[in-house]
């Protein structure tokens, strides 16, 4: 992959470049002063030979006076002479090191120099050949006579050489001597000048090796700093990821993980992050192949630059993700996960890494969650406060008297003596039917809110009923469901109490309910069993999609003390007959049948001691075969039983408890407890239950019921 | 962005409703509505003539799909910014118009507010 080259950083060299220049710059300065340290040594030294040469015309003189002493007394000359050519040689080899050493010391150029060297060897030449001239002789300058020794030829000629060049000594003396002196002053001015530059380059050469110094302690500090600096900012940087409540981490053009994340990415993603290892692998055990594809394509769009980072956030497809944790004790841990990507802005060169943030959301989710179910309970209270406006108040208070008794009477089932499953199952019955009752009136009333929390209930009955053995145990979330139901119920007791107070008796609740609801509210006096009847039936037709009509006959005559055991029977009777007996409109017009069913409810007096109850309805009649199948399957009757069963036993086994054939189970009816309480109550009564059914026709129940106080209702009630 | 300048806005939606919602919504004074497409086919022929450089591009529309739409009109004219303004049933389609080469999503149904803020930003990216 190919990476931006890291624009450079001119400041960070800076020491370096500083440092190189100092060192340069000392250095000239060094080889300068060495230079001039060299041309002092040479000047120097030609100072010195110019000096040692000026004794040396004075030499000369001595030496040729001591040839023409030497001639005049006869004496040996050789050694005066041979000394001259030595020293005048001398002379000769001094000056060649003179100009050497005046080129050493960068002399050769100087024009002062040059005119005095001029003059010196002018003077000298102009001597020099006088000097060769006396040293030039050989052989003796006598002649030996009797007289005594005489110059010879040689001898005169020699005297003649020697005079010339006494004769010319002063003057040379003088231009030799002056020449090698002004040479002499020449050199020390130029020694002079050489030290002072030397001196000089010294001084600036420590005042730059000072000042780099200087510098060097000045950037090794700064450096210092910036290190300190760094490592500060390095914690800081540790410490806000230490911190941080998101998971941060970074993400490379490979989508693999950078060097540094935040703490919280560990504890949020429940596992241990490695460096550089890809992000593809850190999310595929959290999420489905699918999402997985979909994220990796979604992150890679932001590599994109003509994509617009803030007008992708809604397709980011882990913006909300529920991920499993396997849970330290076991079993899994379900957690909401969002996670955020930003292109990271660089401050050198263009972004080289994505920024993730991944935040558990899980307590957000979780608030929303319970947001949306208190706004449903909110809705379900004011269905129910709708509902029960719609129920006159002495109705309603009578439901909750009614069912506040049931309950009552379910708890006292509950407590009675008796741990064995017979026992149990017996007690679980009794329950069933009470709270089918309950069920019943709540439905009857159209308190669709109240039947459903009913019918959770009798659900949960339900399911203990269907399991293989129970034991005590078992009914303790029965007794705490009870009691919520109960509690709920007394709730539902003070709004129709308060109901009772705003509503004015005898009227209706036009001033305090939507005209819809006032044209079905009713009036305050609890009604009639033929009208609550009616009701009930149209409730049920209504939630059955089945059209019922209800007619009564005698209800009036019922006595008062059987008025609450009736209501319960023909209720029930109704209600089961509208949702199993009773067929659907299409079925009925496919039948030949009017559309609109008939239920007829009667109440006769058969004597001055017995009455007749009748519920009748024109609906499909008792399947005998789903009857016989059903209490087969259920175990109440034994295959060899069912075989001799005739078909008026078959029909009686609808009032076993726990007999239902309806396949779907509702609020209404469908649970099998209906007709078993109405068995139940009948006999409570002293009194009997007869079945008569045509099939496809009718199906009419007679209860034959003594008269209350007669002897049978006595005897049954003992 | 200078404000002389101007983009030329081209909308492409099979409803009518949304087409018309889109052009009245807009209100940037740099940008020109310069046409309106119902299908990904009459937004390539309108494309040829009156050069948008800005498009709001439904998803599902008869005769040619949002997404092969932007593929051609990214190939015609590589600069084009294109805004996918869509119901979000599904991230991974709209994930696909992206890579396809739109520059950012805008979900149905949105405010005035957010398609302009929106439009703004497709300017910039």
């Amino acid at each position: 992959m190919k990476r931006a080259r890291p624009r450079f950083d001119f400041s960070q060299l800076l020491p370096v470049v500083v440092a190189t220049s100092f060192a340069a710059v000392l250095t000239l300065l060094l080889t300068l002063g060495i230079q001039r340290a060299s041309q002092l040594q040479s000047a120097s030294a030609a100072l010195q030979l110019a000096s040692e040469l000026r004794s040396l015309p004075q030499y000369f003189g001595t030496e040729l006076t001591l040839v023409q002493r030497g001639l005049e007394a006869r004496t040996f000359v050789g050694e005066p002479l041979a000394d001259i050519t030595t020293a005048q040689d001398g002379f000769d080899k001094a000056l060649v090191r003179i100009d050497a050493d005046l080129e050493a010391a960068g002399l050769g150029g100087s024009a002062d120099i040059q005119r005095i060297r001029g003059a010196l060897d002018a003077a000298w030449l102009r001597f020099s050949p006088l000097l060769t001239a006396v040293g030039g002789h050989q052989g003796s300058p006598y002649s030996d006579t009797l007289a005594g020794s005489r110059l010879n030829a040689k001898g005169r000629a020699l005297k003649a050489d020697v005079d010339e060049a006494l004769a010319a000594h002063a003057a040379a003396t003088r231009d030799v001597g002056g020449a090698l002196k002004d040479l002499a002053a020449g050199l020390q001015d130029s020694v002079g000048d050489r030290g002072r530059s030397l001196r000089t380059f010294l001084v600036i050469g420590a005042a730059v090796a000072a000042l780099l110094l200087a510098l060097m302690l000045y950037f090794a500090v700064r450096s210092r700093r910036a290190s300190a600096d760094a490592r500060r900012a390095e914690r800081q940087v540790a410490d806000i990821l230490g911190t941080v409540r998101e998971g941060l981490f970074l993400l490379d053009r490979n989508l693999s993980l950078g060097a540094v994340h935040s703490a919280s990415l560990t504890r949020i993603l429940h596992t241990e992050i490695v460096r550089d290892s890809s992000f593809e692998d850190l999310l595929r055990p959290l999420v489905p192949a699918k999402t997985l594809a979909t994220a990796m394509k979604f992150v890679n769009l932001l590599w994109k630059e003509k994509v617009h980072e803030d007008l992708i956030d809604t397709v980011n497809p882990l913006s909300q993700i529920e991920v499993q944790f396997a849970r330290t004790g076991g079993g899994t841990e379900s957690r909401h996960l969002s996670f955020a990507f930003r292109r990271v802005k660089s401050v050198v060169g263009p972004g080289e890494h994505l920024l993730g943030i991944v935040t558990d959301v899980t307590d957000r989710v979780q608030i929303s969650h319970e947001l949306e179910q208190a706004k449903a309970e909110n809705q379900a209270q004011l269905d129910l406060v709708l509902q029960l406006l719609r129920v006159p108040a002495a109705q309603l208070q009578s439901f909750v008297r009614d069912s506040d008794m049931a309950l009552r009477k379910s708890n006292a089932i509950l407590k009675q003596p008796g741990r064995e499953e017979s026992e149990l199952r017996a007690k679980l019955n009794g329950v069933f039917r009470e709270v089918h009752t309950v069920k019943g009136e709540a439905s009857a009333l159209a308190l669709t809110s109240i039947a459903a929390r009913v019918h959770q209930l009798e659900g949960s009955l339900v399911a203990l009923r269907e399991r293989a053995s129970i034991d005590g145990n078992d009914f303790i979330p029965v007794v705490v469901k009870l009691d919520e139901l109960m509690s709920y119920l007394a709730g539902v007791g003070q709004f129709a109490d308060r109901l009772s107070e705003v509503q004015p008796k005898g009227d209706t609740l036009k001033s305090v309910v939507p005209p819809l609801l006032a044209s079905q509210v009713l009036t305050t006096e609890e009604p009639s069993l033929e009208q609550f009847l009616a009701q009930v039936v149209r409730e049920t037709a209504t939630a059955h999609a089945k059209r019922v009509a209800v007619s009564c006959n005698g209800l009036e005559l019922i006595p008062a003390p059987w008025r609450r055991a009736a209501r319960d029977i023909v209720i029930h009777m109704a209600r089961n007959a509208v949702v199993h007996g009773i067929e659907s409109p299409e079925k009925r017009l496919a039948a030949s049948k009017p559309e609109t069913a008939a239920i007829r409810v009667s109440f006769e007096s058969t004597g001055a001691e017995s009455f007749v109850l009748t519920v009748e309805d024109d609906g499909q009649g008792l399947p005998y075969e789903r009857i016989l199948d059903t209490a087969l399957r259920k175990g109440l009757v034994s295959p060899a039983d069912a075989a001799r069963m005739e078909r008026p036993a078959v029909y009686g086994l609808i009032f076993r408890p726990g007999f239902s054939t309806a396949t779907e189970v509702t609020e209404h009816a469908g649970r099998g407890v209906g007709l078993d309480a109405v068995s139940q109550t009948v006999r409570g009564l002293g009194g009997s239950i007869g079945i008569a059914t045509a099939d496809g026709k009718f199906t009419r129940f007679r209860m034959k019921l003594p008269a209350p106080g007669s002897k049978s209702a006595a005897t049954s009630a003992a | 962005m200078n404000a002389a300048c101007t983009h030329r806005l081209m909308i492409v939606d099979d409803s009518n409703i949304m087409r018309r919602k889109i052009e009245r919504s807009q209100e940037l004074p740099n940008v020109e509505v310069v046409g309106t497409a119902g299908n990904g086919r009459e937004a390539l022929e309108l494309h040829a003539t009156s050069r948008p450089t800005l498009v709001t591009m439904d998803l599902t529309m008869p005769e040619m799909d949002g997404i092969e739409c932007v593929e051609q009109l990214v190939g015609r004219d590589p600069d084009i910014r294109i805004l996918v303004i869509s119901a979000l049933a599904d991230k991974a389609t709209a994930i696909e118009a992206l890579e396809k080469g739109a520059s950012g999503f805008l979900c149905k149904p949105f405010t005035e507010r957010q398609l302009n803020e929106a439009l703004v930003k497709l300017i910039e990216s």
